[in-house]
């Protein structure tokens, strides 16, 4: 049986430090999404975790707002944020629920949701998120979601083993003194593609890099 | 959070304004409760960081 989201919660609480020493760099595919657009008011990162993505957001736009549901993971990107240089006034933390966001209709320019999506345990879940980010994005705003691809190295050999579990699938996360497991709702095209289409957005390009699924959507 | 961040904030289950409340500021708010009156639930600031995950969310 699939967590709940407190669950999910949890772990990313428990892990939220070294989970932070690992992923210091933005990813290519993310910062090229964000430095093709013009300049931008405001804009939105959903899952934010560590803020690597708001740093990239923040020379592009006035104001970045992150949201991650772990409060230790959001003191993590205040922190990463600040020694990087930029300035307070650059960006805002939001402790909240990517599926039931806490933002009034229309008010973003960019919105990006990397690696995020694909934690959220159900598929009538994944698809109020994916209705949200339509909710709050601007018209002719720009979204950018990325998601875990079943092409991805670590599934080799064990595609037909997440096929059978509906694409379900659990990863160990290894620490001193303790290991938890995190879950993942892992992607092929034709199913990102189909729920994507099941939305409010108008899908630009699917495509797929270093094993995840990259689609740019219009509102 | 800054105070202009209220312009963009509602309530994650109604959807509707926020009144800020017993708001602590120094050069912007550092703690206080976010109430929305449409659905009578309180929502607390610490550390400047709003925490507006839906009641139900711990269940």
């Amino acid at each position: 049986m699939n967590p709940n989201k407190k669950e999910i919660k949890r772990v990313f609480d428990k892990i939220s430090h070294d989970f932070s020493q690992t992923r210091k760099h933005p990813w290519p595919e993310v910062v090229d999404f964000i430095e093709k657009g013009r300049k931008t008011n405001f804009s939105l990162d959903l899952g934010c975790g560590n803020g690597r993505h708001m740093k990239e957001l923040i020379k592009k736009s006035e104001r970045v707002i992150g949201v991650d549901f772990s409060k230790k993971m959001l003191k993590k990107s205040k922190r990463e944020i600040l020694l990087s240089g930029y300035s307070k006034d650059s960006f805002e933390l939001v402790q909240g629920d990517i599926t039931d966001l806490p933002f009034n209709n229309q008010v973003f320019d960019i919105v990006i949701c990397i690696a995020t999506l694909h934690h959220i345990p159900s598929s009538k879940k994944r698809e109020e998120c994916l209705n949200e980010i339509h909710r709050v994005l601007k018209k002719n705003g720009r979204t950018l979601i990325s998601v875990w691809s079943i092409e991805h190295n670590e599934f080799e050999g064990k595609r037909e083993e997440v096929r059978k579990n509906n694409f379900d699938y659990f990863v160990d996360w290894k620490s001193d003194g303790f290991k938890e497991k995190r879950f993942y709702h892992i992607f092929n095209r034709e199913n990102f593609s189909n729920l994507l289409n099941k939305t409010d957005f108008t899908v630009k390009e699917i495509k797929l890099s270093s094993g995840n699924y990259y689609a740019e959507l219009n509102s | 959070m800054k105070k202009e961040l209220m312009d963009k904030l509602a309530c994650p289950e109604c959807k509707g304004d926020f009144e800020l409340r017993e708001e602590v500021e120094d050069d912007e708010i550092i703690s206080g409760e976010l109430y929305c009156g449409e659905c009578d639930e309180t929502y607390p600031i610490e550390d400047g960081i709003p925490n507006l995950l839906p009641p139900d969310f711990e269940e």
